[in-house]
């Protein structure tokens, strides 16, 4: 369902940030924060870039996988910044609060484990997995992952952030990847 | 409806608005977005007419952020 909020068909990139601002507003009131600002013209830059159709993928956007659509999506959230209140320590506490961008890539890495809960994958072999365990980390690697991404270019980061998804959902499921040999 | 952040309201159910940004004044037209296109827990298609949802949606999965954040805080104290 998430990745539909992501990559909606056919939708107007308008109203396709619409309903990410509305997801916005709800994760906010959900983590306590009694304020949110949200960049609307951030968003329909974000949005529009999601809907670019040189997906970085040979075969484009739907056919691509899961890692590949959620990391696309981070990497544009970082970017453009759509949520430009900070999150307050007394919410989340002065570690992640203090980091630059820590809102965005905070939100980017929530609605990208979100998606992949449950994901299908479908591997080269034939076999189709579902990524039945959602990702968790630490706090320590939460505000780890928040410092080394607050900025990011997406064309350089596009590949390094899908294989960090990649492994993390292969952490949290253990049958997901291919065999393990190296 | 309450809201926190009246400018999503605004880009959800009005056809147009005046918005002030910084000191300029900018008209926005908005037409009203069409109905979200999701699925069931059957994987069979719905839609969710009710953009109360989707905001519910966010709201419900945060919820566990707060308990880990609350409990991240209340160790540093």
């Amino acid at each position: 369902m998430s990745f539909n909020l992501l990559y909606p068909t056919g939708a107007d990139p308008s109203v396709h940030a619409t309903h990410l601002a509305l997801y916005m507003q709800g994760w906010a009131e959900g983590l306590g924060i009694t304020r949110i600002v949200v960049d609307l013209d951030a968003l329909d830059r974000l949005c529009a870039d999601l809907a670019h159709p040189d997906f970085p993928h040979v075969d484009g956007e739907a056919k691509s996988s899961p890692f590949k659509k959620v990391a696309n999506f981070f990497v544009w959230c970082v970017l453009h910044k759509p949520i430009t209140s900070v999150i307050l320590p007394e919410v989340a506490g002065h570690e992640i609060c203090t980091l630059p961008n820590h809102q965005n890539v905070f939100f980017a890495y929530h609605f990208s484990t979100l998606c992949l809960h449950g994901a299908t994958l479908n591997r080269k072999d034939g076999k189709k997995v579902t990524l039945e365990n959602r990702i968790r980390i630490s706090h320590h690697s939460l505000c780890d992952l928040v410092d080394t991404y607050g900025t990011v270019v997406p064309y350089q980061h596009f590949k390094p952030v899908c294989l960090l998804f990649e492994q993390m959902a292969y952490k949290a499921n253990p049958n997901a990847p291919y065999k393990e040999v190296f | 409806m309450t809201s926190q952040n009246p400018i999503i309201l605004d880009r959800l159910y009005a056809v147009s608005r005046t918005d002030v940004i910084g000191s300029e004044m900018v008209q926005v037209k908005i037409a009203r977005p069409e109905p979200f296109q999701t699925k069931n827990a059957k994987g069979e298609a719905a839609t969710v007419e009710n953009y109360e949802l989707i905001r519910e949606m966010g709201k419900k999965d945060a919820e566990h952020f707060k308990a880990v954040f609350a409990e991240e805080v209340a160790s540093k104290q």
